[in-house]
């Protein structure tokens, strides 16, 4: 009898002990299961954000790691900024995110963007013109709630360019809600849907002198320095997660983007009487875990729609991208 | 990755890559622009008086609002000086007006003129007085500005239109535009092509013509819709240089909306009737 009172009393002191546990672990103060599942394949967005990878998601934040990721870009494409013209831009990025306590992270990414621009003019030599744009990205971002199945939260960021005049008049910067939710969760698969709404301050034009140049300097640096208006943005992300026996984790994932101008427009580039203020793309990607560590990723952007030239360059209609990330684990780590 | 994971790895790209390619095909693109091709003749204008004989319209008085920086209109009895887009202010002078009911207003067709560069510009006059928008263009740049403006603009009580005494000056570089091909056989021949030097039939001779801006007004400017090239002619055997717009449409090329200097002519309507034109931006 003593021993079996000596059971219930530990069970008891057990069960007493896990309730608080578990409270912690649903409400997410110290992580849940699916968070830290979440995490160990959480990968720099091209922000160095954590996400997917034109959208930062909540799911990195507290995992106690460090992440890091090299990121690459290329789009080709013609007849898009100058009558039958070739661009071609590579982007190579190399991203990083780290947790600042269990419900923040900073994160910067640095971009280095070489783009070509080659226009056919009759009977006459082709026009190239070729740039070189890096910018720095920093940020920070905060979960304010959150547990096993939702997420809320917001991130702050600015986007410095490292070359040209303007500064810090030309630093863009933007703040977005985020929102994160499990949608359907079985042993070896898992469904998330994502989402964030917020304003982009565009002041890249600022490192733009228009007085002595032409309609196709302008648009060409807008597109070389991803250079715009204000605007609202808000984009939607669903994501997939598959493991088998013995294969890699697979994540693919969608996002839809949808960005509505609300600055004003370059008065230089007003080419259609009423300017298209709407612009939207998809990315597709897909993220695959490789052993432990590493996770290799690829997808495309798919344009569906392009804003006016007055209010920012137009959308590719692709872009490839690709890239590989491998996160630390801290000292303070909890996570796997 | 090892082999026995390369195949599974690679299927997800097909249906990735056939709805990329789907979806990017049909989406919805702004008008690429021009490359900067400039003309390499150099367009002599004589001096000139621009004094129309007969007034063909009141004149007007207009003005953006006292304070306004940027953009600004100064015309008393059609002449004063306007600026734009940087550039100015320049001496302006009025010699067209036509009514735009798409744009609810009367718009008034201008030229400044400066050594080097004509402005073409356009005033949108309200019923109710008011000087609401300008359309600026720069014979220098393929590039136009359509600029909200707050001011006034009236005939009433206007004084008559002065001479305008313009010296002489000489345009370029010149712009040239793109993205269209126009043809005609003599006698009315017109032969013009994006981002080159092109020639008309100008007043019965052969002319060298230079489109530096063209303006889309198939869908929204009115009904039926048509094309607008904004060209610099140049007589070079009677020394004249007219401003004009050759208009596309579905009837026929014709050119007017213009001004001819030295003579100050601003009237004449050019058809060529069995030319054909296409698009291609």
């Amino acid at each position: 009898m003593a021993g079996a009172k000596h059971e219930i009393a530990s069970a008891m002191r057990a069960t007493i002990f896990l309730s608080p546990c578990l409270a912690l672990a649903l409400t997410g103060v110290s992580g849940g299961v699916a968070r830290a599942a979440a995490a160990v394949d959480a990968t720099p967005s091209e922000t160095g954000s954590t996400g997917l990878y034109r959208m930062a998601t909540l799911d990195g934040v507290g995992s106690g790691a460090v992440h890091l990721a090299l990121l690459g870009e290329f789009t080709r494409s013609t007849n898009l900024l100058v009558v039958n013209d070739v661009d071609t831009r590579v982007i190579t990025r190399l991203a990083a995110a780290a947790d600042l306590g269990r419900r923040a992270e900073v994160f910067a990414s640095l971009s280095l963007s070489y783009n070509r621009e080659e226009q056919p003019v009759p009977d006459a030599p082709s026009i190239l013109e070729t740039a070189f744009v890096p910018v720095l990205f920093l940020g920070a971002k905060a979960a304010a709630w959150r547990n096993d199945t939702f997420a809320i939260g917001g991130e702050l960021g600015a986007r410095v360019p490292l070359s040209g005049p303007g500064l810090p008049e030309a630093i863009s910067g933007w703040f977005d809600v985020l929102g994160s939710a499990q949608l359907w969760a079985a042993q070896r698969s898992s469904l998330r849907a994502h989402a964030s709404i917020g304003y982009y301050i565009d002041n890249g034009q600022k490192q733009l002198d228009v007085t002595r140049l032409s309609e196709s300097d302008i648009l060409l640096f807008m597109f070389e320095h991803a250079a715009g208006t204000d605007r609202i943005r808000g984009a939607l992300g669903l994501e997939g997660a598959f493991q088998g026996q013995t294969s890699p984790r697979f994540r693919p994932f969608v996002e839809y983007h949808h960005e509505v101008a609300r600055g004003a427009p370059n008065v230089l580039l007003l080419t259609e009487p009423k300017a298209a203020d709407h612009q939207q793309w998809v990315t597709l990607g897909l993220k695959a875990g490789i052993g432990p560590r590493v996770t290799i990723a690829a997808g495309v952007d798919v344009a569906i729609q392009s804003s006016a030239i007055a209010l920012g360059p137009p959308l590719p209609p692709f872009n490839l991208w690709a890239g590989v990330a491998v996160p630390f684990q801290t000292s303070r780590s909890g996570g796997p | 990755m090892s082999r026995g994971h390369s195949g599974p790895s690679g299927r997800p790209w097909r249906p990735l890559v056939v709805t990329a390619s789907t979806i990017g095909m049909w989406a919805c693109q702004p008008t690429p622009l021009c490359p900067d091709v400039y003309s390499n003749v150099a367009v002599s204008v004589p001096a000139a008086t621009y004094a129309p004989a007969v007034p063909r319209f009141a004149p007007i008085n207009a003005a953006t609002a006292a304070g306004a920086t940027g953009t600004t209109v100064s015309i008393v009895s059609n002449q004063g000086t306007v600026s734009y887009a940087g550039r100015g202010p320049f001496q302006a002078f009025v010699f067209n007006r036509s009514p735009f009911p798409a744009a609810q207003s009367t718009v008034y067709g201008g030229l400044g003129v400066e050594n080097g560069t004509w402005f073409p510009f356009f005033l949108y006059c309200s019923g109710d007085g008011r000087l609401t928008k300008i359309y600026g263009e720069m014979t220098d740049r393929n590039v136009a500005v359509f600029d909200d403006v707050d001011g006034t603009c009236t005939d009433q009580g206007v004084g008559p239109m002065a001479p305008v005494s313009l010296a002489a000056n000489t345009l370029s570089p010149v712009a040239l535009t793109c993205g269209f091909s126009v043809h005609g056989p003599a006698p009315a021949s017109i032969d013009l092509e994006g981002s080159r030097n092109g020639n008309m039939v100008f007043f019965g001779t052969d002319s060298i013509a230079l489109p530096f801006h063209t303006v889309d007004c198939r869908t929204q400017c009115g009904t039926p819709g048509w094309y607008e090239l904004h060209t610099i002619v140049w007589n070079q055997a009677q020394q004249e240089v007219g401003f004009g717009i050759v208009y596309l449409d579905d009837m026929q090329v014709r050119w007017g909306s213009g001004i001819e200097l030295p003579n100050g002519s601003a009237d004449d309507t050019l058809t060529y009737p069995s030319a054909t034109w296409s698009l291609y931006r």
